[in-house]
């Protein structure tokens, strides 16, 4: 028989860190149980990236924590001799990289009676800008979709499953929205809706900042007289595309550490 | 009560009908003991519409084009379409001297929502890439054309036998039957298919679907998303150069003589956040990003190594966004996606997909 791989869910650190339902299991299901989170996703496996905030190696095991836009995930590479791999990966990182991390859920409650989950990563691959943008804007897609379909559910009277479908939700988003409401009915999903549109802002910052490189990129080429661009020209230039001074000075920083230009001489630049 | 075929509501019991047999065929199976069984298959129809239909038992003198009274049959939904069952708890009936003017009912529908189980359909879209090849029937040389048909939903294969089509027309095919041959939908015209052109714009471009989407086979459609997992399967490897079969060893054991290619292959897991799907690539995908030419995959003149392909497969695919398009192709239970092209998402790229993929919630 073969064993359907265990789909690895794209969420978001809020959802994983406010999750406290694990599945109860019947005596005869084997492996881990799943855990359930508030947007109602069943969970086992995850796929989630974002910034290496930091990195403790010890003994048998190394720790990360990951940040994404919304808080951070506890990863835990353990030294066996099926992840070995994996540990040298994690152990070769440093704080600030950029990763994707595809791992296991591993869910501990504490003597309080609370529910902390860490990540135990089965692969790490290093990951730029880009795929952190397409991860962040995918996972708030996916978020958004299955709130609306709570919404839906929430007008039912009892939990419909085949009825969403056929509104155009998936069968997952369905079953997710049946799940939060069976086990989260007081969790503040408002709240938590809210906080996602700091993921917006985030992409939109970043987005601005690409446009300003380029309007930099391009004013200094265009009006570089042998001697380089003049600083004045470039605030000049990007305050017509209402850019602040302020922005200026971060764009012309970050294309000097990328490599893209030089000041030449003081408050002049020139492209590499 | 004699019912007409249309009359016919969903999933019911104790049907009669009056109907012509348009198709029979007759299959042995086996049960799980490995005792055989015969039971028969095949289209009825009458003046409303036709169904498919399966019968247990079956009068053995009953022919195609005969009519027969149906009684104590009933209805049930088979691989999404309604299916007509006659099992020895129904009558079947030869009605002589009598005839029916089959009317063929012909679905509409998008490529997309093509299903194996309908039986005839009709459906518009671009023609493209059209081959006519001769083959031979009774000692008499015949035709076929074969070309791909596309819509905004994706394309699929059509085999025509008599009808004529010109590449980049625009045409609405009715009554074109549809199977799955290999994993992969097929559409096949026959003479009294209808072939009509007609005035509508149709985009060649491949529509971007969600994983979760992907249920059922159709071919030129887009996906995005980021490897989950890289088969340690994936990199060079040698082929046949008369079978194009797999060489494990120097040589291909059939063909010891003839010499091999190298050839590129990946076999990955693909995620969006909306699902999974297992995927390969081939040499025409993989080398213009591996920035590997046909002259590389040469064995006399290369110097790849696999180790070598693969760490490049690795670093060059995994934790990038990646942007696929490709044939997707039921194996088993469960599908699969043939990358034809794959592109690693720049910010342009990217914003265009992520654009495309919220517009296609109509929520």
């Amino acid at each position: 028989m073969i064993t359907k791989r265990e789909v690895a869910k794209w969420i978001l650190s809020k959802e994983l860190r406010d999750t406290s339902v694990i599945e109860e299991q019947s005596p005869d299901e084997r492996g881990r149980p799943y855990i359930i989170s508030p947007m109602g996703t069943k969970i086992k496996r995850v796929l989630i990236a974002g910034s290496v905030a930091s990195k403790n190696i010890l003994e048998n095991y190394t720790k990360i924590t990951l940040s994404d836009p919304l808080g951070t995930f506890f990863l835990s590479a353990f030294a066996t001799d099926f992840s070995l791999e994996v540990k040298d990966a994690a152990d070769a990182l440093s704080v600030g990289d950029n990763i994707a991390v595809v791992g296991r859920v591993s869910p501990f409650k504490t003597d309080e009676g609370i529910l902390r989950i860490s990540i135990m990563p089965e692969s790490i691959f290093s990951a730029a800008e880009d795929t952190i943008n397409y991860w962040n804007w995918r996972t708030l897609f996916i978020t958004r979709r299955k709130y609306y379909a709570i919404q839906e559910m929430r007008k039912r009277e009892k939990p419909d499953i085949e009825s969403l479908v056929k509104l155009g939700y998936s069968p997952e988003e369905a079953e997710c929205a049946a799940n939060s409401l069976k086990y989260y009915q007081d969790y503040n999903l408002q709240e938590f809706m809210e906080s996602l549109s700091s993921v917006t802002r985030v992409s939109h910052a970043s987005e601005r900042l690409d446009s300003l490189r380029d309007l930099v990129l391009r004013v200094i080429k265009e009006q570089d007289d042998g001697k380089g661009c003049r600083y004045e020209s470039l605030v000049e230039a990007a305050a017509e595309e209402n850019f602040e001074q302020s922005e200026v000075d971060e764009a012309l920083n970050d294309l000097g550490s990328s490599g893209d230009i030089y000041e030449v001489s003081l408050k002049r630049y020139k492209i590499i | 009560m004699i019912l007409k075929i249309e009359e016919i509501n969903g999933e019911t019991t104790d049907i009669d009908l009056v109907v012509k047999v348009t198709s029979l065929k007759k299959r042995e199976s086996q049960n799980s003991t490995g005792a055989s069984s015969i039971f028969y298959y095949g289209i009825v129809g009458d003046e409303t519409g036709s169904i498919p239909f399966t019968a247990w038992q079956f009068p053995q003198s009953i022919r195609e084009g005969d009519i027969v009274h149906l009684s104590h049959c009933y209805t049930r939904t088979f691989r999404d379409s309604l299916r007509l069952y006659v099992d020895s708890r129904s009558e079947v009936v030869l009605v002589p001297d009598e005839d029916i003017e089959v009317k063929r009912t012909y679905r509409n529908s998008t490529i997309r929502d093509i299903k194996p189980g309908d039986l005839f359909v009709t459906v518009e879209g671009l023609i493209e890439d059209p081959i006519e090849k001769t083959y031979e029937k009774d000692g008499v040389s015949k035709k076929v054309l074969y070309f791909t048909l596309r819509d905004e939903t994706g394309s699929i294969r059509v085999s025509s036998f008599g009808k004529s089509v010109m590449a980049n027309q625009v045409v609405r095919i009715v009554g074109a039957k549809v199977s799955e041959y290999r994993g992969r939908k097929r559409l096949t015209i026959f003479e009294n298919t209808q072939v009509i052109p007609i005035s509508r714009e149709i985009r060649k471009e491949a529509p971007l679907y969600d994983i979760s989407e992907l249920s059922n086979p159709i071919d030129s459609v887009g996906i995005s998303g980021l490897i989950v997992n890289l088969s340690d399967k994936s990199g060079l490897m040698s082929r046949c150069k008369t079978c194009r079969k797999k060489v494990i060893d120097i040589k291909c054991p059939e063909h010891p003589d003839d010499g091999i290619f190298y050839d590129l292959f990946a076999s990955f897991v693909i995620s969006d956040g909306t699902g999974e799907i297992n995927a390969t690539a081939g040499a025409s995908s993989l080398g213009p990003i591996l920035g590997i030419t046909q002259e590389n995959l040469d064995p006399e003149t290369s110097t790849l190594t696999k180790m070598e392909v693969f760490t490049r497969l690795k670093s060059t695919l995994t934790g990038k966004p990646l942007y696929l398009v490709g044939d997707v192709v039921r194996t088993d239970d469960r599908v699969n996606f043939r990358a034809r092209e794959i592109l690693i998402m720049n910010k342009e790229k990217l914003a265009e997909v992520l654009k495309k993929a919220e517009e296609g919630y109509e929520i």
